[in-house]
């Protein structure tokens, strides 16, 4: 795919009155630079991708959920290879969801089957991991363990660490009670010294923990007071998203993507720094259901309704 | 199975003929589907929301009228409609986005019958409650319809209805 060099510059006024309600007196300036393009309304090449993550060689892996695949780009965009199926045995995927490179392995997961699959940077499988629930993230902590956000067998999301073997060596589960819904979902990702930063699907809340588990701060990002619950089959699900997606750049800054709860679901993103101050926000140009940064701060997400990965660099003044 | 009962049986036929007559006006820019063997004998209309495409009910129900049809039934016999929700302006890019959804899951799932854009939106009332099937008789004037799930009654009905004698007399049910 060729490099598409349009400049795309959106002024954050958003931003900056968001910091001005926030008190905080401190609002990037972010612009954002189109530097690439995968796939389009007219292209063969993604059709809902659903998880994207890049190694160390700049080469882009993106899984999509609706041809069952696992595809490889290079750099400009280029598809180097595609792996998968409709199936749930090896190399196969049933509703895929994400996939996370970690140095030469390539996790991927799939929100039907409790294990996380994994191929090396040439595509190929290794092996699959169980896992004690339905995998909805996964992140490289700073000693090399995994973390794995997972849909728990009672209904509530927990963030579990495991070794290379898969074998579970922390639970980071919310001990505040008032803080655990039915059905949510957890999206994380590690801070340097194995803190991590949590936002919520359905809960508007975004937090930070040590490493081992206690909160240093919660935000609310969307000022929601409280949860729109549904009753479903004598459940009761909650319905409206709050956060998107959670990622964080090399200088530590936490960006959060808005859900239905933002004044623009799945375009809103605020950042926080690793404080929990807030620092501003800036408005998607299309809708995305996640966000996710390189090793080179590069901001990837999604166009078109999934089938348009875009690359962007941030400029922040 | 759920039955639909919300529009008479002269407005659904209206319906579906108008689509068709809409398909078949917007031919030539779309998909390469020849109408030609369908129109005058039995057939199926598939409606396929391109919003289904995240909804794995809907899916499933969509697998399952394909395991089930046979696969020269789906190229003779049935014509898929895509349907999509456009904006309050004109944007042609959506109904490109809803091409290129079908295109990439259609493959993957190996379904063989031939589908086409409904850019003139004539199916979106009927599409939007989930994947719909409506079996068409243009001899009788007689449908029927089911909206997903699809239980096992209505896919044996549907696949009997496609595959046995023209002459075989169906209930309307509406």
């Amino acid at each position: 795919m060729p490099i598409q060099n349009k400049f795309i510059s959106f002024v954050l006024v958003f931003g900056a009155v968001l910091s001005a309600i926030a008190g905080t007196g401190v609002s990037l300036q972010v612009r954002l630079e189109e530097v690439l393009a995968i796939g389009g309304p007219d292209a063969d090449l993604l059709f809902q991708w659903t998880g994207v993550s890049v190694d160390r060689d700049d080469q882009i892996f993106v899984i999509d959920t609706l041809d069952y695949s696992l595809k490889k780009f290079d750099p400009h965009g280029r598809l180097l290879g595609k792996v998968g199926r409709r199936g749930q045995g090896p190399g196969e995927f049933e509703k895929a969801v994400g996939v996370s490179v970690v140095g030469d392995s390539v996790y991927a997961w799939d929100l039907s089957v409790r294990a996380v699959q994994v191929f090396d940077r040439n595509l190929v499988y290794r092996k699959s991991v169980p896992l004690p629930g339905l995998v909805d993230g996964l992140g490289c902590a700073p000693d090399g363990n995994l973390g794995v956000g997972i849909l728990g067998p009672e209904g509530f999301p927990k963030i579990i660490v495991i070794d290379s073997e898969g074998k579970i060596v922390q639970e980071i589960v919310s001990r505040e009670k008032e803080d655990r819904l039915f059905g949510d979902s957890v999206r994380f990702v590690f801070g340097p010294a194995g803190e991590t930063y949590s936002g919520f699907l359905f809960r508007d809340l975004v937090e930070k923990r040590d490493p081992s588990g206690v909160r240093i701060w919660a935000k609310n990002p969307w000022g929601t007071k409280s949860v729109q619950l549904r009753e479903i089959r004598g459940f009761k699900v909650p319905t409206e998203s709050c956060v998107l997606s959670v990622a964080r750049d090399s200088r530590g800054r936490i960006y959060v993507l808005g859900g239905k709860k933002a004044p623009h679901p799945a375009r809103d993103v605020l950042i926080y720094n690793s404080d929990g101050v807030p620092a501003g926000g800036f408005l998607l140009p299309d809708a995305s259901h996640s966000l996710y940064f390189d090793h080179r701060d590069f901001l990837y997400v999604a166009a078109d309704g999934g089938v348009t990965l875009k690359k962007y660099r941030l400029v922040i003044d | 199975m759920r039955k639909q009962s919300r529009l008479g049986r002269v407005g659904i036929i209206g319906t579906v003929l108008g689509g068709i007559l809409g398909i078949v006006a917007a031919w030539g820019e779309t998909d390469p589907v020849d109408l030609r063997g369908l129109l005058g004998s039995r057939f199926a209309l598939v409606l396929i929301d391109v919003d289904g495409l995240a909804c794995e009910p809907c899916l499933a129900a969509l697998r399952e009228f394909c395991r089930a049809v046979p696969s020269a039934v789906q190229e003779e016999r049935v014509l898929g409609v895509l349907t999509f929700r456009a904006g309050k302006t004109p944007d042609s890019r959506l109904g490109r986005i809803a091409r290129t959804k079908w295109a990439g899951y259609s493959r993957a799932n190996g379904i063989r019958f031939p589908v086409t854009l409904d850019e003139s939106l004539s199916f979106n009332r009927l599409s939007e409650a989930g994947t719909t099937v409506l079996l068409f008789d243009p001899r009788t004037g007689r449908l029927k319809r089911w909206t997903a799930p699809f239980g096992p009654p209505a896919i044996e009905e549907i696949v009997r209805f496609l595959t046995t004698s023209e002459t075989t007399i169906m209930e309307t049910q509406t």
